[in-house]
């Protein structure tokens, strides 16, 4: 856990010429997960498998985007929390279930969008074997529990990457193939109040044309916080339009020569409009609170990075575009309610 | 491409409009259901169509008030908490998700009231945060409707002192902050919009950006509103900071709006404490800024202000309100050079009458702001721009108009200098309405060095200043320039004789320089109000006689002498004659022979010399024989030379009639009523026979011409009234007691006319019947009356009542006995020889009245007889052709006696009356008392033989048509007489007396005469005012004939 913030400090510090290592991460299809469903209902699983969490009640839910896009509630963890609960096995009515024994395992998976079918788990320490091989002929509930299980990474759900957290119960079988349940659950890991938190101050432009100044005043944002900022004109020879400022969310996958960026807006917020005279400043104040952000994320098991940017962005009228991109770091804080 | 413009943009107007219901229709569900977030994005949505750049500002407004109606309704919304269960703290974040701008801001505007309103957050903080975030618009219309929009909704916010949303104790500096800077940004979008689109919409867009200044200059209005702006803090922070930002926006419309919107709408008392920091202001302006109407309507409001109460004038004093605007003028006008000379003497003129209206006791400060004037003038020569010179006349005329006393501009010393920047058109009006001034005040102008000033002043009018070609003048505008330069002269007065004549000495001097066509007009007032400084100087010799008195009669008939030379050297003739005669009886009053002497030399030089045409000749000679005839101050020998010379011009006139009228005229000049006066029996009677021989000649020739020519009757009856006219003259002298002229004389005269008369009785019209049958009565009155008259002429009466049988002659006389009495009374004017202008410039009230009565009379005779027009033809014709000796009569108040005379009112009265009574009343005419003789009834017949001797006795010449030479003077005086006048001049005179002038000239000497008369009595006001209804005299002659 604490490796994070001073990882994310470094970074902010400059010192990013950190190395990913090149990561296969599987990814999963959904063309397959569909094929899944069809193969258990050609071959009609002979048990059903449920997972509850022992707090389940009380545990807060949020919501999960699957891959079939629909949201789902899922409970919420975080790092070095327990997890426990039970596991029913419950065997179809009149079927004998003959298995190799029965297992659960908390798996951290990295799964990269382009390389199909390949996940990537970082985290598989914790595997609980509930029952040695035999026959079930009726339901029968496990308790399990993965105490202070170390999470050192958030879920996360980008473009070309997914980091998920599952419980994976297992029936192993010999001939029949064994029957699999997963149960996704969310983590989300909370940093606290950066004790150095620079505005960013840059003054920049085009020699001639446009000199502008602009100022956010923090480098590191959480959330919910609201960015505020001004911009002030010290050249202005081009006729304005309007000015936005976006945040964009540049998420890199894999390493070396096969690294893969990918770029979103996240947020287009417009900050001016008309033209601006020398000696105008404009405020700013963004809340980021309407947009899904996630914490930036420098280097996730040298498998992928998610980065966060304002950019300021000056449209003249011949819609020609004048911008100047600034990394901000974005960090969960704990929430104190 | 222009329509399409205009097509498209009612087009996009539209869509905008449709745009906006279209949302607010959404809006309006998602309020109905309370349905936060949509009402948040539909009005977002909604309040897009305001991004918009294609409209004018016009249809912008348009669209805007849609907008703001539909925000009406979401603020509404907004405040109640119920209805959305979101705190306004959150609602105030959640607008500001919005991605666009200009709805975000709106949005944020109305929240912010409603949080204000709230009283969650202080009102300043909430102000604070909107005005600053609404600096995102820098689209100059888009900004300024925000900006309104925000000013609007947070007007009755301020944290103003008395206000619910009032703060801690600088609450009053916050609400004047925001107020404030709303108001610089609105400007400085405002300004910005000059720059925005081409060149050639630029016009347009100035258009279109005037049309928004209300929306910047509202915020001005706001702060004037806010209570606690106090004048401590408007002098420290709101002014200045206004100022400033006026200043530094550097832009021309702006900076004139927002000056004149500052003048507007802040109180006048700030003004006037803040004038410094104020006008500190305008030097700093465009040079192209239209300053004067601005400060002039600061200095107007400030005049009103002081014009509104007295209690404000000491702080008008105390903060030095006139120099400092007096400096701020100069130094706008030295700030901008290009300003047109027109705009700064607006702004003198703005400054001259805030002077005026606030100091009117300080003329020096009016004489200032002149100075100043000067001397921006003074880099020009002549001003050419017609504005800049009517600006000139207003400034110039602006004291005029305040001070009723035109002395008090005198004073001015820079007051000519400004004048002289002035063309000659312009300086000519100029002082005609100075002395419309004066004359309207009827202010006196009482030193010479005034009316030193004042001519200066005037000198358009005086003098020709350049080469302006006289032939572009208007006679007409002309003379009526020269006539109120004529009636200043008049007002110019002072009681101390001294000083009275270095006026007279100053006039002089100027309207010496005034050429020939300007002394006409000018020189008659001014040698009239000498004449009065003279008859003064008379009144109070008995009291202060010193001979070291600078201001001796003597002296001023010196500069007259001077004076009216120069005039008859213009040439004026007649007028200087006249002047001449008046100067001369002037100086008789003042027992001045030889002055007087010099005079009527003068007068008879210029008869001889220059007096060509004949009506003016005879004019002119009855005007000298009537002075001369009151003369009283000659010797002997001196006036025996002029009475000479005058008896000698009247025989030698043109026309027989003229000669006879003249020659009667004169035997006047030998029996003076006065006491010690002239009585020489016998050459009146010479000069009677003379006339008689003249009359007699004139008929003579009219009955040889009769066969030939026409007009004989004419000649019959001027000829038959003269006779009667000499009947009178006798009867007269009869009277008077002369011993040469006894009644058998008289008796002769009568038969003379009976014979005449019957001569010609088939045509003869019965005007000189009823002449002389007046005659006959007024011999039978005073035979009745008894006493020493009825002695004297009891001879008469015996002879009379022997030829008692003549009634036939004219039988009807008796019916119309009232008529005839009156026409009797016409024709009689002739009679009297003139003393006219003696007594034009009498100007003493009480015989100027006197005169008056007889003569209101008269004019009521003449009315009465007009109907009879047959009858009033003939004495009327010839009063027409000399109007000058007919009205002198009317006058003339004669020689009075009291016996004699009959109150002309009472024969017009009663007309019934058969003898009217005798009266011991005074002044009246010898035409009157002739009406009285007229008692006779009895109509003589003449006899051949009395006829015979008669003519014997008279005329001893053949007839002539004209006695002209030498021999004419002997008839009278003999040879002894070339001895005694050994004058050379009148010797050289005496041939060139003669008809040789062209005869084209004496229409237009008529014409002049008759104007300088009108001048003279127009210009010499009350001395000369009974000339007046001599002129309507005239006038009605004219009709009657």
């Amino acid at each position: 856990m604490n490796s994070l913030p001073l990882l994310q400090s470094l970074c902010s510090c400059g010192l990013s010429g950190y190395n990913c290592h090149e990561t296969f991460i599987v990814l999963i299809w959904r063309i397959s997960n569909l094929s899944q469903n069809y193969l258990i209902g050609a071959f009609k699983p002979s048990c059903n498998i449920s997972i509850t969490f022992s707090d389940a009640k009380t545990r807060k839910q949020v919501p999960l985007k699957k891959e079939s896009g629909q949201a789902v509630l899922v409970p919420l963890f975080q790092s070095q929390e327990n997890i426990s609960g039970k596991i029913s096995i419950e065997p179809i009515q009149g079927k004998k279930v003959e298995h190799n024994g029965v297992k659960v395992e908390l798996l951290g998976q990295i799964e990269m969008y382009f390389d199909r079918g390949n996940f990537y788990d970082f985290t598989s320490l914790a595997v609980r074997e509930l029952d040695v091989p035999g026959e079930l002929y009726e339901k029968k509930t496990y308790p399990f529990e993965f105490s202070t299980v170390e999470m050192p990474y958030e879920t996360y759900n980008g473009v070309n990457v997914r980091l998920r957290y599952v419980l994976k119960v297992t029936v192993s079988r010999g001939y029949a193939g064994s029957i699999v349940e997963y149960q996704d659950f969310v983590v989300r890991n909370y940093s606290p109040p950066p004790s150095i938190n620079n505005s960013i101050k840059m003054e920049v432009g085009i020699e001639d044309c446009l000199h502008i100044e602009f100022e956010y005043n923090k480098s590191k944002y959480h959330l919910k916080d609201v960015i505020i900022g001004k911009i002030y004109f010290l050249l202005v020879r081009i006729k304005i339009k309007n000015m936005d400022l976006e945040i964009r969310r540049r998420e890199s996958t894999g390493s070396g020569p096969s690294t893969h960026v990918e770029t979103e807006t996240l947020a287009k917020f417009e900050l001016m409009d008309g033209a601006p005279v020398r000696g105008e400043s404009i405020p700013i104040r963004l809340f980021l609170s309407p947009y899904e952000l996630t914490p930036t994320h420098r280097n996730i098991n040298n498998k992928f990075s998610v980065k966060y940017y304002l950019n300021l962005v000056l449209v003249d009228e011949e819609d020609r575009r004048y911008f100047k991109q600034q990394e901000i770091t974005i960090y969960r804080l704990q929430e104190t309610s | 491409m222009i329509l399409d413009g205009i097509g498209d943009e009612e087009k996009w107007l539209a869509e905008g409009i449709a745009g906006i219901q279209h949302h607010a229709f959404y809006m309006h569900r998602a309020l109905d259901a309370n349905n936060l977030r949509d009402a948040l994005k539909y009005s977002a949505l909604m309040l897009s169509e305001l991004r918009t750049s294609r409209l004018s500002p016009h249809k912008y407004y348009d669209l805007y008030m849609r907008a703001f109606d539909e925000l009406r309704k979401l603020e509404m919304f907004f405040k109640d908490e119920s209805r959305h269960g979101v705190s306004i703290v959150d609602l105030y974040e959640l607008v500001q998700h919005a991605g666009n701008i200009l709805p975000r801001l709106y949005l944020l505007c109305t929240v912010g009231s409603v949080y204000i309103k709230s009283k969650e957050a202080p009102a300043k903080d909430v102000l604070k945060d909107l005005v600053e975030m609404c600096r995102a618009i820098q689209h100059p219309m888009r900004g300024l409707f925000l900006r309104s929009y925000l000013s609007q909704v947070s007007r009755d916010k301020l944290p103003d002192i008395g206000s619910e949303y009032e703060g801690d104790a600088d609450t009053v500096m916050d609400a004047v902050d925001f107020v404030l800077q709303n108001f610089t940004e609105m400007n400085k979008l405002w300004v910005r919009m000059q720059y925005q689109g081409p060149g050639r919409v630029r016009e347009k867009h100035e258009k279109e950006r005037s049309e928004l200044r209300d929306l910047v200059g509202k915020n001005l209005h706001v702060l004037s509103q806010i209570e606690g702006v106090e004048l401590e803090l408007y002098k420290d922070t709101v002014l200045p900071r206004v100022l400033e930002q006026v200043i530094n926006c550097k832009d021309e419309l702006a900076q004139y709006y927002l000056m004149d919107c500052i003048i507007q709408v802040f109180p006048d008392e700030y003004h006037l404490q803040t004038l410094e920091t104020l006008l500190a202001a305008f030097p700093q302006l465009q040079p192209t800024v239209d300053i004067k109407t601005v400060l002039s309507q600061l200095m107007e409001r400030l005049s009103n202000y002081a014009a509104s109460s007295t209690d404000v004038l000491p702080e008008f004093l105390q903060v030095e309100a006139f120099s400092k605007l007096s400096s701020a003028i100069g130094r706008v006008i030295e700030a901008q050079i290009d300003m047109p000379i027109v705009g700064s003497i607006s702004l003198y003129v703005s400054l001259l009458t805030f002077t005026l209206r606030v100091h009117p006791d300080r003329l020096d400060y009016v004489d200032q702001v002149l100075g100043a004037c000067v001397k921006k003038l003074s880099g020009t020569t002549k001003l050419e721009d017609n504005r800049a010179i009517k600006q000139v006349v207003a400034l110039l005329s602006a004291p005029l108009e305040k001070y009723d006393d035109i002395v008090t501009a005198l004073t001015l010393s820079n007051y000519p200098r400004v004048m002289d920047h002035l063309d000659n058109g312009t300086n000519k009006v100029m002082a005609v309405v100075i002395i419309q001034s004066i004359m309207k005040n009827n202010s006196c102008i009482s030193t010479a060095d005034k009316v030193e000033v004042l001519f200066e002043l005037i000198k358009g009018l005086i003098k020709d200043l350049d080469c302006t070609s006289a032939d572009e003048l208007d006679e007409e505008d002309f003379g009526e320039e020269q006539n109120s330069v004529a009636r200043l002269i008049h007002m110019l007065y002072n009681d101390d004789p001294e000083e009275m004549l270095k006026i007279l000495c100053t006039v002089k001097k100027h309207i010496m320089s005034g050429g020939p066509k300007r002394l006409p007009f000018t020189v008659p007032p001014l040698i009239l109000s000498a004449l009065k400084l003279v008859r003064r100087l008379q009144g109070q010799d008995g009291e202060v006689v010193g001979e070291e008195m600078p201001a001796t009669p003597k002296k001023i008939f010196q500069i007259l002498n001077q004076t009216i030379e120069a005039l008859s050297s213009v040439p004026s003739p007649e007028l200087a004659l006249r002047l001449y005669l008046e100067c001369a009886e002037a100086a008789n009053d003042c027992d001045l022979e030889p002055v007087a002497y010099e005079f009527f030399t003068q007068a008879f030089v210029l008869y001889e010399e220059e007096v060509a045409d004949s009506k003016a000749q005879v004019t002119a000679i009855h005007l000298i024989i009537g002075t001369l005839q009151r003369m009283n101050v000659f010797g002997v020998e001196n006036r025996d030379t002029l009475t000479h010379k005058a008896t000698g011009y009247s025989a030698k006139l043109l026309k027989k009639p003229d000669q006879c009228r003249a020659v009667y005229a004169c035997s006047h000049l030998f029996w003076v009523d006065d006491q010690d006066g002239v009585k020489d029996g016998e050459r009146v009677l010479l000069c009677l026979k003379r006339a008689l021989r003249i009359a007699n000649a004139a008929q003579q020739m009219a009955s040889v011409t009769r066969g030939s020519s026409g007009p004989v009757t004419l000649f019959v009856e001027i000829l038959n009234k003269l006779i009667h006219e000499f009947c009178i003259r006798y009867l007269y002298f009869f009277e008077k007691g002369n011993p040469q002229i006894t009644s058998a004389a008289i008796q002769g005269l009568v038969e003379l006319i009976k014979t005449e008369m019957q001569s010609d009785s088939t045509n003869v019209s019965p005007a000189p019947d009823a002449f002389f049958s007046s005659t006959l009565r007024y011999i039978q009155f005073q035979k009745q009356k008894g006493g020493v008259m009825g002695e004297k002429y009891s001879p008469i009466k015996q002879k009379k009542g022997k030829k008692g049988e003549a009634k036939g002659c004219c039988p009807k006389k008796i019916e119309h006995e009232a008529d005839q009495l009156e026409r009797s009374d016409i024709t009689n004017e002739h009679g009297l020889p003139t003393c006219i202008e003696n007594n034009s410039y009498l100007s003493d009230g009480t015989q100027s009245s006197k005169k008056s009565k007889p003569l209101i009379v008269r004019i009521k005779l003449l009315k009465h007889s007009e109907p009879d027009a047959s009858l009033a033809c003939s004495p009327s014709g010839r009063v027409d052709l000399l109007p000058p000796e007919r009205t002198e009569v009317v006058l003339a108040p004669s020689q009075p006696s009291a016996e004699t005379n009959v109150e002309l009112r009472q024969v017009s009265s009663k007309p019934d009356q058969d003898l009217p009574c005798s009266t011991s009343e005074g002044i009246e005419t010898i035409g009157q008392k002739r009406s009285a003789s007229a008692a006779f009834e009895d109509q003589i017949q003449s006899e051949d033989s009395l006829h015979a001797t008669l003519i014997e006795n008279w005329i001893p010449p053949p007839i002539q048509f004209a006695d002209v030479g030498d021999g004419d003077e002997e008839w009278l005086f003999g040879t002894k007489y070339q001895n005694r006048c050994g004058s050379k001049r009148f010797k050289a005179a005496d041939n060139e007396v003669s008809i040789s002038r062209p005869f084209q000239m004496r229409a237009l000497r008529i014409a002049n005469a008759a104007q300088q008369m009108a001048s003279v009595t127009r210009g010499t006001s009350t001395s000369l005012r009974k000339e007046t209804p001599r002129l309507q005299v005239l006038q009605s002659l004219d009709w009657w004939s």
